[in-house]
């Protein structure tokens, strides 16, 4: 069973998210922070991390940058509040895998984990 | 001639004569009473000249009767002048004194009770003796002169510019006629101390009604009086110079020789006709139309004053109007281009019914703007030639009979079209020399307010921009919550997730997602509530009892989040019991949103923003906006309510902010000023007076 880390500072959200990735087989970790996820990625070591580009203590190309740089072989999902060319571009070039634009949509979600 | 008929005679003819003159000239209901009243008094003088030329008795009371046909009428008609003059509504009371001035007229043109005999006094005419009837009609003729002039004194302090001093003439003017008139009736009551003359005061009277309609425009008629006062100037001048010509010739060549001394003339006409006539017209400007004299001066200092006004609305209407009010043209109507659409458009009239007139680029009328640096002008004025015809037809349309070109580094950037001046004066080069220059002037206006509204408009979208930022985490999170609840349930749905779940249980979950979608969108709701009150764009100026507390809550909601994501640490220190000020609710969330928004660009990573308020001893209420940003060098202190100064970069704001926020501050009747040092931080301080709690 895939491991998946969830980092985003709307809980509510992380819940039902996490909920929905456990829907289609995969084991779901959550954080609200910078911080937290760090403990996560070191401690549980996930396959995939999904992470929010706000966040109250640290920015996702911050989380990006340094999980690239320790577990290159850790797939990396940008997930960011709306939708700007620019951005997209940028995180490619950080090291992203995807760059995913809320609203989420699951089955979407679904298709592009498994592709990774 | 005794004194009485000549007094009577002057009354008369003066009397008549400004009655001929309101009748001709005077437009209004006032002036057909002016010309009423006026009748009335000549009709008074003229019997009383009749009385005065009289040798016998019967031929006096003749003239006592046809007198008080006038007399009778005089009292009513005033009193009707005056209520018409200062907007009283006595019809009842007008109407019942018309109907007892037609019963004494009855009784003075059928019978004999009013006026029946008469004693010979002054050595010298027949002067009529009062009976009771004759008592009772003077009593209600004082009465109602009486409460004239009560009614005028009345209005006089209520009357301001014109009106004022059209009131003063006209107290002034009626009561010395009145007591004029009315000394003559001393004798009647064989009161003989004074010889009654009078009516010469009537006469006056006359003279200072006229003073009043050609100086205060008791009657527009000022084209009228100017052009007989030139043509009769310069016919006395075309005539003096033939007189004297042929006087000249007769006196050195010892006879009459009209061929020579008519040549002589002509030469001399020919070479001053002109230069007299500018005299003439300008010495009547001077002496009896000084404000229109005066309008080359008002509009010059115009000029003077337009160019710091920055509001386009402003420049133009202010501009209209001045024209408007000393030119007194038919239309005047002001076009600016439309840079997008590259067209004239209308953007205010005056005078001018179809307001979608556009021009384009090609027009014949733009073309000759853009290439000549003159006005176009449909005819010749000065040695200045007209358009050519196919402007002129385009100008026509605008029923303009000038257009000056607004011309900015040589780009056409607008124009103003002129109609016809309703005095029926053409406009003469001393006309378009000033017309020029506020032109010009006008040009920079235009330019300068044009670049403040593209610079504000620029501002409210860097705005809208922050706001933006703050809109997408307020309402797309929320929408993102809801919409990842629904998604994962009905999946789970869909891939049998729910199978082995009791009905409860399901029902269960069910209330769970929709209980938190209900809360996610009243927070969608919230917010929404709270950007449209506060983009909500306020024209008028409206004060109303403020809470401080929360307008800096409503102005954290659009932009708290923004700071938030931005790290930067909000503080609020303000009491809950801290008074309320008076201000436009609108007004003051745009102050703190401009001072909070700058106090968080200021900042540069991670900082914190203090918002405190309290209440001073001295009856205001302090508010302090404290960043801990870069800071304000001192050298750029003094610039920083500038318009268009910034310190930031040029994505962040264009430096119209705190310029606008200065604005309105004191508007809402408070001050603003701050205190700032490079690395610390910057504080704004606010202070508004309490406002009044009822």
């Amino acid at each position: 069973m895939k491991k998946v880390l969830i980092v985003d500072d709307e809980l509510e959200f992380i819940k039902d998210f996490a909920k929905g990735l456990e829907m289609f087989g995969y084991e779901a970790y959550k954080a609200g922070d910078g911080e937290s996820a760090f403990n996560i990625i070191e401690n549980k070591k996930p396959d995939i991390v999904l992470c929010d580009y706000k966040l109250p203590d640290i920015e996702g190309d911050k989380i990006l940058e340094r999980t690239k740089k320790n577990h290159p072989e850790i797939k990396f999902v940008m997930v960011t509040a709306y939708y700007d060319e620019a951005v997209e571009k940028r995180m490619r070039n950080l090291g992203a895998d995807e760059v995913v634009f809320k609203p989420i949509v699951l089955t979407e979600i679904e298709a592009l984990l498994a592709k990774l | 001639m005794n004194i009485f008929a000549l007094a009577g005679l002057s009354c008369g003819i003066s009397c008549f004569i400004l009655a001929l003159f309101t009748f001709v000239y005077g437009k209004l209901k006032i002036h057909r009473i002016l010309v009423v009243f006026n009748i009335a008094v000549a009709i008074w003088g003229i019997g009383c000249f009749i009385v005065g030329q009289s040798k016998t008795e019967e031929l006096a009371l003749f003239g006592w009767k046809f007198a008080h046909i006038g007399g009778i009428f005089v009292a009513i008609s005033f009193f009707h002048l005056v209520s018409v003059f200062c907007d009283l509504r006595r019809r009842n009371i007008i109407l019942f004194s018309y109907g007892i001035g037609l019963f004494f007229l009855y009784l003075n043109i059928f019978t004999n009770i009013l006026i029946n005999k008469t004693r010979f006094i002054f050595n010298s005419l027949y002067y009529n003796k009062v009976t009771l009837p004759f008592c009772i009609l003077a009593t209600f003729w004082f009465l109602i002169v009486i409460s004239g002039f009560f009614e005028l004194v009345k209005f006089l302090p209520l009357s301001s510019g014109n009106r004022h001093m059209q009131t003063k003439y006209i107290i002034t003017g009626f009561l010395i006629g009145f007591i004029g008139g009315t000394s003559t009736f001393l004798p009647e009551f064989k009161i003989d101390i004074l010889y009654p003359f009078g009516n010469f005061g009537v006469t006056l009277y006359s003279f200072i009604v006229t003073y009043a309609i050609l100086r205060h425009q008791l009657l527009d008629i000022e084209v009228v009086i100017k052009k007989s006062l030139v043509f009769a100037g310069m016919f006395a001048f075309v005539f003096g110079v033939v007189v004297a010509m042929a006087m000249l010739v007769a006196h050195f060549l010892g006879g009459a020789n009209n061929l020579l001394s008519l040549a002589i003339s002509a030469l001399i006409i020919t070479f001053t006709l002109r230069p007299v006539e500018t005299w003439l017209i300008n010495s009547t400007d001077k002496f009896l139309f000084q404000k229109r004299y005066e309008y080359k001066q008002i509009l010059k200092a115009f000029i003077d004053e337009v160019i710091t006004v920055l509001n386009l609305d402003e420049v133009i209407s202010s501009t209209l109007e001045l024209l408007g009010k000393t030119i007194h043209p038919y239309t005047s109507v002001v076009f600016i281009l439309n840079k997008v659409e590259d067209r004239f458009q209308l953007y205010s009239s005056l005078g001018l019914e179809d307001k979608n007139i556009t021009f384009t680029s090609e027009s014949k009328l733009v073309s000759y703007l853009k290439k000549s640096d003159k006005p176009a002008i449909i005819k010749q004025i000065d040695g200045i030639t007209g358009a050519n015809p196919a402007v002129q037809e385009e100008m026509l349309k605008l029923k303009a009979v000038l257009v000056l070109p607004l011309k900015l580094h040589d780009d056409l950037i607008g124009f103003i079209s002129l109609g016809k001046k309703k005095s029926d004066e053409g406009y003469t080069k001393d006309d378009l020399d000033v017309l020029l220059d506020l032109a010009r002037t006008e040009s920079i206006a235009v330019g300068n307010a044009q670049l403040l509204t593209e610079a504000a408009q620029a501002e409210r979208r860097a705005a809208i921009g922050t706001m933006a930022a703050g809109i997408n985490h307020e309402i797309g999170n929320p929408l993102n919550i809801i919409n990842t609840k629904i998604q994962v349930f009905l999946t789970g749905i869909q891939r049998g997730f729910y199978q082995n779940k009791s009905k409860e249980e399901v029902i269960q979950e069910c209330e769970a997602i929709l209980n938190e979608t209900l809360s996610q969108s009243n927070r969608i709701a919230d917010i929404t509530r709270r950007l449209s009150n506060f983009a909500k764009p306020s024209k008028e100026f409206r004060p109303q009892l403020v809470n401080i507390s929360e307008e800096i809550d409503e102005t954290l909601a659009v932009l708290g989040h923004d700071l938030e994501l931005e790290r930067i640490k909000i503080e609020r220190h303000i009491p809950s019991d801290l008074p309320r000020i008076s201000a436009d609710k609108h007004e003051l969330q745009q102050i703190f949103f401009n001072l909070i928004r700058n106090a968080g660009q200021a900042i540069e990573g991670t900082g914190t923003i203090k918002i405190s308020a309290v209440s001073s001893s001295n009856g205001k209420v302090h508010i302090e906006i404290e960043d801990t940003g870069k800071g304000i060098a001192e050298d750029k202190m003094h610039r920083i309510f500038e318009p268009f100064f910034t310190t930031k970069g040029p994505t962040k704001g264009t430096g119209l902010g705190l310029s606008i926020v200065r604005q309105l501050v004191w508007r809402n009747k408070g001050e603003i000023s701050f205190k700032s040092q490079v690395g610390v931080g910057t504080t704004f301080i606010l202070e508004f007076p309490r406002g009044a709690e009822a």
